[in-house]
């Protein structure tokens, strides 16, 4: 019986006209006005017939991929499901006999060009996978050396316990003991994985080590294998959810390294809650100077200098962690203080200053203003600070204009935008925090952010640098250059269509050292003289206030 | 290689265990031996030299000791050769250090890495010297013996010290049986346990706390990281001398016990006994006793028992004995002053003991609980200054600990432990008490009890691997010694 496939499924993805990806899973692939299909079918035990035929309405090319089910289980992550496939034909001619047993992760792909009116017909048979000798194919190479010595070696291990059981007579328990002992220990290095990704871990495996000559020593050889083996041994993931598992369940309040998550708000927030630095007078009173004397540069330039500090999530969230759970308040108390010392500072020597932290926790109560998962703010949050920016600097330019939200078009995405190459983070992000946590099926997470984008987008003109963009804006007003960390990045969407000019400089994206990166003026002095800005914006978070004592550094 | 590394678990262990049970008898030392060179090689080849020279200056010294009448003259060039490679990598900088600082001198530095477990292999080869030249034992005629002995991996990188005299009859002959395999690998998962789920579990919060800058701690937290790094060390040690107990066993060794049950002790005195035992008989059979004994020897000690009186002479003698030993206990465990100050604060309290009886066991219960107070009392406030890394952090949170200096804090305590910092807490302070002792025995025991223990066991094994695997966290901490 012949199975005619039919669309399920079609989603064409969207791309902006300078070929960036702006939505879809597939983000990381990098390609001009494409779509792609999906067809599904149910595998059964017996071989199926597939028969699909395709007919482009205009010239293309097309890509067919053969694989097997989207296998992910409650944290998200893929196990390896195989589907077999046999006399694949395109066209009529054969691609492969088969059988292939072919999974998500390794499918066949044929690339073919297609032009209008002509058919493509693309044919094969298909089953559920049947376990057979091709099955040992993963034992390649340096797995085959383990596999064929670790068994060995163990199968005479137990071999042997079984004997000594027979001659010692009542010990079973301890024989059995010692034999599930051994097969645990050798099931890691004999099943190690080739992947390259942790799609759990959002990073890039680590690389097995080759010895350089079989008699020179690598001193660090050994440091190098074990992290290869730490990151592709069998059983690595089952017994990291395991440990995870655990851990998350037995803790009220999880924690990684660098945050801890509020199981029953669903909040994570990073630690420590409020950046350690310095809060004597004197060290304050030095911050005020390098602003002031950053302000003079100004001055002399004809720019307009602005402070934008953005609060961080744990101040604005400080009750929640401090009364709910306990965290001590005077920290924050001590925090609080000395930023108030340098925003008066600021004022008195007449260097406009805003923190948004009261519109903030107003607007909290109508909509999320920070991620569940980020320390960013999110598009609702940036324009609440944008529009208190805009209210200072429309003190000195009444004539910039100040966009509101119907101007934007509201979409809906639980993806997270705060990224410089990116507007929307893959889910990896997020998924990593689920499965950090363990709390991939909690409701409390599937949160839809509202994302805001601007009715004329195309009429914005973006170019991109190494650690720079500038927009172009033909409503907007005033040249700006706005110089501020990652949180700038959602404030993107909204400050230039305030702008005719903005250029945007991405502080903590250049190679520099940490305490290098806010030496304003030795890094941006000439950026700043050649660009002309009418007004200087610098917009950092709470934490980065300590960088500031290096503000003003030209050496 | 660390036990609790995956490497060690999932690949060395289960090699050399199969390699070493499968092999015939004459073959399994050098199987052991290779392992052992193998294992110290991984993480820094280059200082298997000095283990090999260290090897080669003890077999020679040990004959020649043994041939010739100079023996003390050998045994003494022996020792200075030991010692000169611990004092080159473990000690040579912290002298310039002061030198430099005393003299406002400009000596330089120089760029070494100490060799893992120096100190303890260094102490082993010492041991057997010494023997020799007691004429305890033979000189070992067999290099790959003595080597075997130096570089057994079990207990190479953190002891427990293993004393000549006490595996010299093993390392010549030993049985290798189904029941010391089984013991071994029970002993060395009960080990694990302690190391990853505990030792780890706790480690974590005494690092929180004690790499917080001394003003941003209070009373509280100054205690919470000064028991919680008490249990840590004990379990760190103690899960490393079980692991190493237990890998002996597998290989056909019985290493004694190296800690029974320290936090029960009633004094100082019982505590050092229970305590790294097998380093604190390592001093007092090579230090401690025949100082004392050339002490009494002395002209001088006749000459002043005559003036002060029998009983204050010996007081003395002791004192002057007690000083130099802890004085290098301390010495040995690190190249600070801390940790100086550490062996003279437990130096000091022995003493203390010895002169006012205060270690004499009481009969009634309250007796009984003051002397354990007053022993963990001791004991962590030892640590304290054990764990910091200056004695001017040292003393501002012994200063922090009863409330004499008192910073902000910054976190609440919740910050520090969770239920899972909680239970370990719990579970280490019951096993640190002899509750469990016999759960490994199987003499006399229902196949019932057996099976329910070895579940247990496996599932303890699995916990252990899984934590490993999820985390890099997991440093030991008598590495640095």
């Amino acid at each position: 019986m012949m199975y005619r496939g039919e669309f399920t499924r079609a989603e064409p993805l969207h791309f902006q006209s300078n070929a960036e990806p702006t939505g879809g899973l597939y983000s990381w692939r990098w390609m001009n006005n494409a779509s792609y299909a999906s067809l599904i079918w149910k595998a059964r035990k017996k071989w199926q017939k597939l028969f699909l035929q395709i007919e482009p309405l205009k010239d293309g090319e097309i890509t067919i991929i053969l694989r097997g089910p989207d296998a992910r289980d409650e944290y998200g992550q893929f196990y390896s499901v195989q589907t077999d496939w046999r006399n694949v034909k395109i066209n009529g001619k054969t691609v492969f006999d088969g059988p292939k047993a072919l999974s998500f992760q390794k499918g066949f792909a044929k690339h073919i060009s297609i032009k209008k009116d002509e058919a493509l017909e693309v044919e094969g048979e298909f089953r559920k996978h049947q376990f057979t000798f091709r099955d040992f194919t993963f034992l390649k190479s340096g797995n085959l050396w383990y596999f064929i010595t670790g068994n060995l070696l163990f199968f005479a291990l137990i071999y042997r316990l079984v004997g000594c059981i027979r001659g010692g007579g009542n010990q079973i328990g301890n024989g059995l003991f010692l034999a599930v002992f051994f097969i645990c220990c050798v099931i890691p290095i004999t099943c190690t994985s080739d992947a390259v990704r942790s799609t759990r871990e959002a990073r890039m495996l680590t690389v097995k080590p080759e010895m350089k000559e079989v008699f020179e020593i690598e001193s660090d050889y050994g440091r190098k294998y074990e992290q290869w083996f730490n990151d592709h041994m069998g059983g690595r993931i089952f017994l990291t959810k395991l440990h995870d598992s655990i851990r998350n369940k037995l803790s009220r309040i999880p924690r990684t390294e660098r945050a801890i998550y509020l199981k029953e708000e669903g909040m994570e927030f990073l630690t420590p809650f409020v950046p350690i630095f310095n809060t004597k007078q004197s060290y304050l009173k030095s911050i005020v100077n390098n602003l002031i004397l950053l302000n003079q540069f100004c001055l002399q330039n004809r720019i307009k200098f602005y402070v934008l500090e953005v609060p961080k999530k744990e101040i604005i969230y400080r009750e929640l962690l401090s009364v709910r759970y306990g965290f001590d308040e005077k920290e924050f108390i001590r925090i609080s203080r000395a930023q108030e010392a340098i925003r008066n500072g600021a004022r008195q020597h007449h260097i406009p200053y805003v923190y948004p932290y009261n519109a903030l926790r107003s607007a909290a109560k109508q909509d999320r203003i920070f991620y569940q998962w980020l320390h960013h703010w999110t598009d609702w949050g940036a324009f609440v600070g944008y529009r208190e920016l805009m209210k200072e600097i429309r003190k000195d330019f009444p004539d910039i204009p100040v966009v509101s939200l119907s101007d934007y078009t509201k979409t809906q995405s639980c993806f997270v935008r705060d990224e410089f190459n990116e507007a929307y983070r893959p889910p990896g992000l997020q998924l990593q925090s689920f499965l950090n946590y363990g709390v991939m099926g909690d409701p409390r997470n599937r949160v839809l952010y509202n994302h805001y984008n601007h009715n004329d987008a195309d009429k914005m003109v973006v170019s991109v640098g190494q650690y720079t963009k500038e927009f172009t804006y033909p409503r907007g007003k005033c040249k700006v250059m706005l110089i501020g960390t990652s949180q700038n990045e959602v404030l993107n969407h909204f400050l230039p269509y305030s702008a005719a000019q903005l250029k945007y400089v991405r502080l903590n994206l250049r190679r520099v050292e940490t305490v290098e990166q806010f030496k304003i003026l030795k890094l941006y002095k000439k950026d700043m003289l050649t660009y002309k800005p009418d007004i200087l914006i610098l917009s950092i978070s709470t934490e980065n206030l300590p960088g500031f004592r290096n503000l003003s550094a030209t050496k | 290689m660390l036990f609790s590394s995956t490497v060690f678990l999932f690949l060395f262990l289960p090699i050399v265990c199969a390699l070493y049970l499968l092999v015939r008898k004459e073959l399994k030392d050098y199987v052991l031996l290779l392992a052992s060179i193998f294992f110290y090689a991984w993480g820094e080849p280059r200082y298997v030299a000095v283990m090999l020279l260290t090897i080669i200056i003890n077999y020679v010294g040990a004959i020649l000791i043994s041939k010739y009448k100079c023996k003390k003259l050998l045994l003494l060039l022996t020792i200075l050769g030991d010692l000169s490679f611990l004092f080159y990598f473990k000690y040579f900088n912290f002298f310039v250090e002061n030198i430099n600082a005393l003299f406002d001198g400009h000596i330089d530095f120089i760029k070494v890495i100490m060799p893992i477990g120096i100190s303890f292999y260094t102490f082993q080869a010492i041991s057997y010297v010494v023997d020799v030249y007691r004429e305890e034992v033979e000189p070992q005629k067999n290099i790959h013996k003595l080597a075997l002995y130096i570089t057994l991996f079990p207990q190479l990188v953190a002891g427990p010290i293993v004393k000549y005299h006490d595996v010299a009859d093993q390392i010549e002959n030993r049985t290798v049986d189904f029941e010391k395999v089984a013991y071994g690998v029970k002993r060395f998962i009960v080990g694990l346990a302690k190391k990853v789920l505990i030792a780890n579990t706790l480690g974590a919060v005494a690092d929180k706390v004690f790499t917080q800058p001394i003003d941003q701690l209070d009373c509280v937290t100054t205690w919470l990281g000064a028991i919680c790094y008490t249990f840590q060390i004990y379990y760190d040690f103690s899960g490393y001398s079980d692991m190493a107990i237990g890998l002996g066993s597998i290989f056909g060794f019985k290493f004694l016990e190296n800690f029974t049950y320290p936090y029960i002790s009633k004094s100082i005195s019982e505590y050092w006994r229970r305590w790294h035992i097998s380093m604190g008989s390592w001093f007092r059979d090579y230090l401690f006793l025949p100082l004392q004994r050339a002490l009494s020897l002395s002209k001088t000690y006749g000459k002043l028992s005559h003036r002060l009186g029998r009983r204050k002479i010996n007081i003395l003698l002791t004192a002057v004995a007690l000083l130099v030993t802890w004085f290098l206990i301390g010495f040995w465990h690190g190249a600070g002053w801390s940790f100086v100050v550490y062996g003279l604060y437990n130096g000091f309290f022995i003493f203390l003991e010895i002169i006012t009886g205060w270690n004499r066991d009481r009969k009634s219960f309250a007796g009984r609980a003051m002397q354990h107070f007053y022993t963990m009392f001791v004991v962590i406030l030892g640590f304290v200054i054990f764990r910091s890394d200056t004695m001017n952090y040292a003393w501002h949170y012994l200063l922090t600990m009863f409330g004499a200096e008192r910073g902000e804090t910054m976190y609440h305590l919740i910050y520090y432990v969770d239920r899972i910092e909680i239970i370990a807490l719990i579970v280490g302070a019951i096993c640190s008490a002899p509750l469990c002792s016999k759960m490994l025995e199987v003499e006399g025991r229902s196949q019932l009890r057996i099976a329910a223990v070895n579940l247990w066991l496996l599932a303890l094994f699995i916990l252990s691997a899984a934590s490993i695997a999820a985390s890099t966290y997991n440093p030991f901490i008598y590495f640095r010694f």
